[in-house]
């Protein structure tokens, strides 16, 4: 998929862990796995204002577009 | 109760003939009450006896696993697909080979005819049933993966 998660890049910059950001986000560490790992199939808006506010960044920082 | 006449007849325990022999009783276990009353002769023992007893057995084993499918805490499952595929697959493809075998033994009533038609009937809607309920599947399969 040309749309790559940046999930990782924002949690090591914040030093903060998986498992806290799942807890912090309300959903399961296997769900925040799915959509770490490109397998989701799409991202509430909920879930990404969460990620935005929680990791304190912009979507651009999180969801990027690479063409293929 | 197919499991028990079938070791009754095969075995001659709890029955008992009457009728000059035409007949058999199948008693009560450990009694002289009788429970069944059959023809005592071989074919109609198997084709209209065992056979029918049988897959009614069968039946309602395959209706039970459906209705467990229901009672799920999830209600799109690939557990309630299964046990609805093997009901519609039983009840389309058993009944009518079976009577028409039977028929070739002994002789069929027409309510045997009409029962075909009534499990055709309930084949054709279990499969919809099933259908539905695999698409409800990959639906939520799909819907799990919205994060």
């Amino acid at each position: 998929m040309p749309i790559v998660v940046n999930l990782d890049v924002m949690l090591a910059k914040r030093k903060m862990q998986s498992k806290e950001l799942a807890e912090k986000l309300g959903i399961t560490p296997v769900n925040l796995s799915i959509l770490k790992t490109g397998k989701a199939k799409g991202v509430r808006f909920d879930t990404l204002e969460a990620i935005c506010k929680i990791l304190d960044c912009q979507p651009g920082d999180i969801l990027e577009y690479v063409e293929e | 109760m197919p499991l028990y006449s079938l070791v009754c007849v095969v075995t001659g325990w709890a029955t008992g003939p009457y009728g000059d022999g035409a007949y058999l009783h199948i008693y009560y276990p450990f009694t002289n009450i009788p429970f069944l009353n059959i023809d005592n002769n071989i074919p109609y023992i198997i084709f209209e006896f065992l056979l029918p007893l049988g897959l009614y057995g069968l039946f309602f084993w395959l209706t039970g696993n459906v209705f467990k499918a229901f009672y799920q805490p999830r209600l799109f499952t690939g557990f309630g697909v299964k046990q609805l595929r093997n009901f519609y697959v039983a009840n389309l493809a058993i009944p009518l080979p079976a009577l028409l075998l039977s028929n070739v033994f002994a002789e069929a009533d027409g309510i045997a005819f009409a029962l075909v038609i009534v499990h055709g009937i309930l084949g054709i809607f279990a499969y919809f049933m099933a259908v539905i309920f695999k698409q409800g599947l990959k639906l939520q399969n799909e819907q799990e993966l919205f994060i």
